[in-house]
């Protein structure tokens, strides 16, 4: 895939807010940077959970649907065009039945986070957290945008 | 017949670590996986639900009667602590009796945290970004010191520790 399509945010990425996260725009003759290992380890966990995970919510169970799995996924592989560099460093269960995603990593002594939270009634947030503090949260199609 | 006390800051209080079920890690040790542990979930509806150790021991504080071959870990904190956590705004202690509070009376040992609760937390944006913010916080409080590890069920039986938990009781009244 082109270096400019992976790297140019689409209009749905920048209405949802996220583009100014997105990654700067990386010089033409750099080599293509390794995935991180990361994205593989989440894929596969995602995979084990999905051969596991009902197909109706329990409200009593942390364990995502297959539903939430595949958006999961989707969003991994939307989050990987965008920035292969920057893989999640985290999931987990949401308590109520879900999943979070999460990227910890410091900037200038300073902590941030990203957190994607995907819950079985298919709602979908995102956060952003400077130091342990919500800076920004919005409410985001559970399922991403195309991957251009 | 015994009240239950109000909750003071130094008092030692415990939560129950339900599931951290953690998909993938880039660390094995990265404490963001007890971040869900502090939020609320569906059964949460008045609040996050904590334990005091005056009036309960770990090994009772790890049991519920609805799992009862499950044993939790445990979050050891002063409640304190958890009111740093929450940073602009705060954090209350309501009692609360859980199953073996109502068989066993006052002094109760079950407590919630009302302003940590789900249907603010689904419903209300800003509760929502205040709940994960209080969360993170807490996270940043989390030692190996705070956890509490209780014996598996196949060593501890109830008859032999509810009497261990009704002795603890009765020296604190």
């Amino acid at each position: 895939m082109p270096r400019t399509a992976t790297n140019a945010p689409s209009t749905t990425w920048a209405e949802q807010g996220l583009a100014p996260f997105a990654p700067a725009d990386k010089s033409a003759t750099e080599g293509e940077p390794k995935d991180h290992p990361m994205w593989d380890k989440c894929l596969n966990g995602l995979l084990d959970t999905w051969q596991s995970a009902p197909v109706v919510a329990d409200l009593n169970n942390s364990v995502p649907t297959r539903d939430t799995v595949c958006a999961a996924t989707a969003w991994l592989r939307f989050l990987k065009a965008k920035d292969p560099q920057a893989a999640p460093t985290l999931i987990t269960h949401e308590p109520s039945g879900g999943l979070i995603i999460e990227r910890r990593s410091f900037v200038d002594s300073r902590e941030l986070i990203w957190e994607l939270t995907l819950t079985n009634d298919r709602t979908a947030t995102w956060t952003w957290f400077v130091d342990g503090m919500v800076v920004s949260l919005m409410d985001i199609d559970f399922n991403p945008p195309q991957v251009p | 017949m015994p009240s239950t006390p109000p909750i003071h800051s130094t008092e030692v209080v415990f939560r129950q670590l339900r599931s951290a079920v953690v998909v993938a890690a880039e660390s094995p040790d990265d404490p963001n996986r007890f971040y869900s542990e502090f939020l609320p979930s569906s059964g949460d509806s008045d609040g996050l639900s904590m334990l005091r150790a005056a009036y309960r021991t770990p090994v009772w504080c790890a049991y519920r009667k609805a799992k009862p071959d499950e044993r939790y870990r445990l979050f050891r904190f002063t409640f304190g602590e958890l009111e740093l956590a929450a940073v602009g705004w705060s954090l209350t202690a309501k009692v609360d009796p859980d199953d073996l509070d109502d068989e066993f009376g006052e002094p109760f040992a079950h407590f919630v945290l009302p302003e940590v609760n789900k249907p603010d937390y689904k419903n209300n944006p800003e509760a929502r970004a205040r709940i994960k913010t209080w969360a993170r916080q807490v996270l940043r409080l989390i030692s190996a010191a705070s956890m509490v590890t209780t014996p598996s069920s196949k060593v501890m039986t109830a008859p032999k520790y509810l009497r261990i938990w009704s002795m603890n009781r009765i020296s604190l009244n």
